[in-house]
This record gives structure tokens, sequence and C-alpha cells, in this order.
């Protein structure tokens, strides 16, 4: 394949990704807490890589803030979705699902610390503190929910990227 | 083994990270008081007009207080369960919707900018809450 055609495939790749995550996202927006990306990054992470994955965070970042406008939430994206990345990314040959389940669960239990880092820059620490005590249940639905789905759906969504096995 | 024990001492370490995090939210929660207080919700809409109500209420959380308001007055509101606690959207038939301009209904206790959503905000005796209509610069 010519260094076209491999570019082609990437940014279609890309674009199909990134249309995936925005779909997840909207399917479970109704349901607080509880989302399919943090389990898609890792799956897709592991299967395509870190390069190619931050480009579809950041993008699908980019759609967020188009659809719900820029805000103290979808600013937090733009650096909570690559930390996730650079971790799927650094443990992207570990293939354990009780491993991959702890560390989603791990990430959705500090997604509210993570999240508050904004807040910090904004408000000051005693805001970040409060704002960040204040959502801690919400953090502890986030952790058992990423495990639970982690646990539940990261054989059958591996064995369905190698089925269609999409190359870049 | 070695791996399998790993994982397992991940899973604890992830449990006592869970528990210690719900004890700092236990410990430090925000007190509530039980019993009878006499309060004042205020509500600021779009052009800055205040409409007051006063109210006795047994209440712990500024939401119970709100919805015994809507039953006995003409004060009126409505929200949802979001990632972060009880969101208000709407106070007295005046919609906010923060997708198109940038609105949001913003809390304030005594007149200092609220810490807490209307599902955890504690009611205190004598204490003025005021509901205000606000654009968010960003």
């Amino acid at each position: 394949m010519t260094d076209t055609g491999r570019l082609i495939r990437r940014l279609v790749l890309i674009a199909l990704l990134t249309a995936l995550l925005e779909t997840a996202k909207f399917a479970l927006n109704a349901i607080a807490n509880v989302e399919l990306i943090t389990l898609l990054v890792i799956v897709l992470t592991r299967k395509y890589g870190g390069r190619l994955m931050m480009a579809v965070v950041l993008l699908f970042t980019l759609l967020e803030t188009l659809w719900w406008g820029l805000s103290i939430w979808t600013a937090t994206y733009f650096y909570v979705w690559p930390i996730l990345v650079l971790l799927a990314a650094l443990f992207r040959k570990q293939d354990t699902v009780l491993f991959w389940s702890i560390l989603a669960a791990f990430y959705g239990l500090f997604f509210g610390a993570m999240c508050s880092l904004t807040t910090l820059v904004l408000g000051g620490w005693q805001a970040a503190v409060a704002w960040w005590i204040a959502g801690i249940p919400y953090d502890l639905v986030h952790c058992a929910a990423n495990f639970i789905l982690c646990f539940l759906l990261y054989r059958p969504l591996t064995g369905a990227l190698e089925h269609i096995n999409l190359s870049v | 083994m070695k791996k399998t024990n790993k994982l397992l001492y991940g899973l604890i370490a992830l449990l006592a990270c869970a528990a210690v995090l719900y004890g700092v939210f236990r410990f430090t929660k925000p007190k509530t008081a039980e019993g009878a207080k006499h309060i004042t919700i205020e509500v600021v809409d779009k052009e800055e007009k205040v409409t007051s109500y006063e109210l006795a209420t047994d209440a712990e959380y500024l939401k119970g207080a709100m919805d015994e308001l809507a039953a006995g007055t003409d004060f009126t509101f409505d929200g949802s369960d979001g990632e972060y606690g009880f969101f208000i959207e709407s106070v007295n038939g005046l919609k906010a919707v923060y997708e198109e301009d940038n609105a949001y209904w913003a809390i304030y206790v005594n007149g200092d900018y609220g810490q807490y959503g209307a599902d955890q905000q504690p009611v205190t005796d004598g204490d003025v809450y005021r509901l205000a209509y606000e654009i968010s610069s960003w």
C-alpha cells in the first residue's frame, strides 16, 4: 500500500472510531456515571495504539465541545481521555480481563479528582477540593460501573475487533 | 501465580481506595440540622426580578425544602439527576438551557456562591437561599 493509501486508511479509521465513541456516549447519556468510553478507549488503544487513539479522543472532545458548548466539563475532557489513552498504551501488552477491569475502575474512582483540576485553576484549591468531595458518591458509581462493564464486555469487544480486523 | 497475586493486590487496593474516599465523603459531609427551620428562598429571574418566599421546614437539604415550597405555593422547579447531583433546569417556568446560551441556575447561600447542589446543600435556620438565573462566561 502507498503512503497516501495508508494515510487515507488512518484518517477513515480515526473518523470511524470517533463516531463510535460519540454514538456510545449518546447511547448512555441518560444514565449518569455509566459510560462505555473508558472501555472503548482501552480496547481500541490496545488494538490501534496510542498515537491514533490520541487523535480519536481529541476529535471526540472537539465534537462534544461543539455539541454542548465550551464548559468546565468539556474542558476537562481535553486531558482526562488523553490520560486514559496514555495509561492504556503504557500497559498495552496486558491482556487480562481483571487487570483492565481494575484499571477502568480506578479511572472511574478518580475521574472527579482529575476533573477538579479545572476547578483548581478557575476557583482555587478550596473550591476544587469541595467540588471533588461532593462528587465522591458519583465517582463510586462510576468506579463500579466501569469495573462491571469492562469485566463483562472486554473479551467480546476484543474478539469482535480481531474478527473485523480493520488494520492500518 | 505471581500475576494472580498482583491482580488480587490491585483489587484490594481498589476496594481500600473506594472505602477511604467514601470515608472522606462521610466525614466531611456538611452537617444537617433536624427539626423546624425558618428559611427564605429567593428566585432571581432573567430580568433580575426577585421573588421571595418564606418557609418553615423540617427538610435537611435544600431540595427537600424546595419540594415543600412547590407543594404549598406558586413556586415551581424542575431538574434532573446529573453526574454531580441534582441539576436545576427550570424555576418558576424559566428554563435555563446551557447548550443554547450558557444559561444555568446558580445557588447562593446567604449571598455566597453555593458549594453544593440542591440535594446536598444543608438547610440551616435563618438562611437565605437564592436561585439565580445566570449566564456563564465559559
